[in-house]
């Protein structure tokens, strides 16, 4: 079958591309209907990953937060017209094509703990595949996904909210790497960044551990007026300073990776845990005198699995105000009908301190 | 008060392959049959509509002496969608249409709400969008063409050594397909044209414009081309994936060991 993939070229120029797509047996058809840019799809549009990465990624097809209504399942579990999100991270073609790489030539590569664990495989480079990165995204006319790889979407869950499921798993995902999944009552949690993910982030903290603390730090007061279901926001550009926290959640991203890490190295209690879920394109210095001395752990997150998908799923079908939320985060939705609308979308998006850009996608 | 759930239409999808001199050797091979990637031209658009789930089937319609030959690649291309029916088409475009509309008639589906969405083959790479858009406006206006602006300037000549107009362009679009309307409509209009009439007609919506019938239209795409001459397989190639459009035999053949089977 033939499919028109909608691939960024170079900086800021989308091209359409005919690409011959054979599902396999245990593939689905997806129409993409709804999708939403994330800031690292804007880093390949604006071009501010470096030379040498544009010149190995492109062309690809961005985005990794979407929905759409499936239209083939070869795997039967599906029915044509369900309407489902596409989970971008791929842990291998299928769960079969897993096993025959792990006993295949192909495992050349592999981490041992990876051939056991199809969790592992998820965060495993030689095998698993991202969406928008690794491979295209979800800019397509029609996109063929792994049948594990796409999950149902209750009626409750409008199309406008939909491509935020992921974003807000990636968020579910790292609150659960604190205090093996239990924070305890009583703990404060602090979470640096205001922007996107800092809101889903505490909004997960909020939904999940209603009796934690919840402490956003920032540095626009705008956003952080956003952030009305937490216990405190704090405005360092204020000069303000945290409180003290046990666990704390890295999401300012970009230069600011490095002010916000040093901020939580000087409030968090000894032994905290620290989650770095943002992403900066250059190293950041750590004061690594202040980690041995209190004994901090950090753990690197960006990803998400399916079973994260169903979680969040079922969370928002049983927190009506946690869909009420996720609209507000959405402020642009744009029909999509041509390559010109796509960069205008993305242009758009570029100039929004903060908030989702979704594409309604009908090109 | 219970709402009564509003019945949907019947809708079948025409996939017009005729064309003439398929005899076997003939050099001048319609171009539905030519390679295109991996697969004939013909197969890449059957298998784009067969993503339509709205589809009661997907009726292709073919020189009477190619249908074995088009069920054979049909099922060598693993196409196993069961609404997919191969029919002989009929002498012209029209006559093709109206040979779909009769099968659809003899099914017992034909009724005046019925919605044919009616494409050209050799156009593989019309979208999902064209598709579903063309069945909705057809849905509510009766009829539907898909066109884009027209990028040259269009000339008007009777003589063909003379121009008569040049109508302004901004007014002027180029027609494609999909065509989609109500079939017991076309049909209707259709038998009450003399033959003078018929042999003027090139499109099918042109039936509905002579009766004064609203035609809505709908968006194509430049990337939606017909491939008509030799060279359009080349620039199809072009507009392809290099990883998926790697050199092919030029016109399809089903292995020895597979064709021809019961």
């Amino acid at each position: 079958m033939l499919d028109t993939v909608y691939r960024l070229v170079e900086p800021r120029r989308f091209e359409p591309v005919e690409v011959a797509i054979t599902p396999g047996e245990h593939d689905i058809v997806v129409r993409p209907s709804y999708l939403s840019i994330c800031r690292a799809d804007q880093r390949y549009y604006q071009g501010l990953r470096s030379a040498d990465v544009l010149s190995a990624k492109l062309p690809l097809a961005l985005i990794h937060e979407g929905i759409g209504v499936v239209v083939q399942d070869n795997s039967n579990n599906f029915a044509p017209g369900t309407r489902v999100v596409m989970i971008p991270n791929d842990p291998a073609t299928t769960l079969d094509d897993a096993r025959v790489c792990l006993d295949a030539d192909s495992r050349v590569g592999l981490h041992a703990s990876c051939a056991s664990d199809i969790d592992a495989k998820t965060f495993c480079r030689p095998i698993s595949m991202f969406h928008g990165s690794d491979c295209d995204g979800f800019m397509q006319e029609l996109a063929v996904l792994p049948s594990c790889c796409v999950e149902t979407i209750p009626d409750s869950i409008d199309n406008q909210i939909g491509p935020c499921i992921e974003l807000l798993s990636v968020a579910y995902n790292a609150v659960l790497q604190l205090a093996g999944g239990s924070i305890p009552a009583g703990a404060t949690v602090g979470v640096w960044g205001d922007g996107n993910l800092g809101f889903l982030v505490a909004l997960m903290l909020h939904v999940l551990y209603p009796q934690v603390a919840v402490v956003v730090m920032g540095k626009h007061a705008s956003k952080l007026a956003s952030f009305t279901f937490v216990q405190q926001t704090v405005n360092s550009a204020l000069g303000d300073r945290p409180p003290a926290v046990n666990y704390a959640v890295e999401c300012c991203g970009g230069r600011g990776s490095g002010d916000g890490i040093a901020q939580i190295l000087s409030v968090i209690q000894p032994f905290g845990e620290v989650v770095l879920l943002s992403v900066s394109e250059t190293a950041v210095p750590i004061y690594t005198r202040t980690v041995l001395a209190k004994g901090i752990r950090f753990i690197g997150c960006s990803r998400s699995k399916r079973e994260d998908f169903t979680h969040v799923i079922e969370l928002l079908s049983a927190h009506p105000e946690l869909r009420t939320y996720l609209s507000a985060l959405v402020n642009d939705v744009r029909t999509v009908r041509s390559v010109a609308d796509m960069a205008q979308a993305f242009e758009a998006d570029a100039h929004n301190p903060m908030g989702k850009t979704i594409m309604q996608w009908n090109v | 008060m219970v709402m009564k759930e509003q019945q949907q239409a019947n809708v079948f999808a025409c996939i017009l392959a005729g064309g003439r001199g398929v005899r076997m050797g003939n050099p001048d091979t319609p171009k539905q049959y030519m390679m295109l990637g991996s697969a004939p031209v013909l197969i890449h658009t059957l298998e784009k509509f067969c993503t339509i789930d709205r589809f009661s089937a997907v009726i292709v319609l073919c020189p009477a002496t190619w249908v074995q030959q088009t069920q054979d690649l049909i099922a060598h291309y693993g196409i196993d969608d069961e609404r997919v029916v191969v029919i002989p088409g009929g002498v012209d475009r029209n006559e093709t249409i109206m040979q779909g509309i009769a099968y659809i008639e003899s099914r017992d589906q034909l009724d005046d709400q019925t919605i044919v969405v009616t494409h050209d083959a050799v156009r593989p790479f019309v979208s999902y969008r064209m598709i579903t858009q063309s069945i909705q406006q057809a849905e509510t206006c009766g009829a539907c063409d898909t066109v884009i602006a027209a990028s040259d300037t269009i000339v008007s000549s009777t003589s063909g050594t003379t121009i008569d107009d040049i109508p302004d362009r901004h007014r002027m679009y180029c027609g494609q397909t999909p065509q989609t309307f109500k079939a017991q409509r076309f049909s209707q209009l259709y038998r009450q044209l003399d033959t003078s009439d018929k042999n003027q007609l090139t499109d099918a919506c042109k039936v509905f414009t002579l009766a004064g019938d609203t035609v809505a239209l709908i968006p194509g795409d430049t990337s939606n081309i017909k491939i008509t001459y030799p060279q359009d397989i080349r620039i199809a190639r072009a507009m392809m994936d290099d990883a998926t459009s790697a050199p092919a035999p030029a016109i399809a053949s089903v292995p020895a060991d597979e064709a021809l089977h019961a």
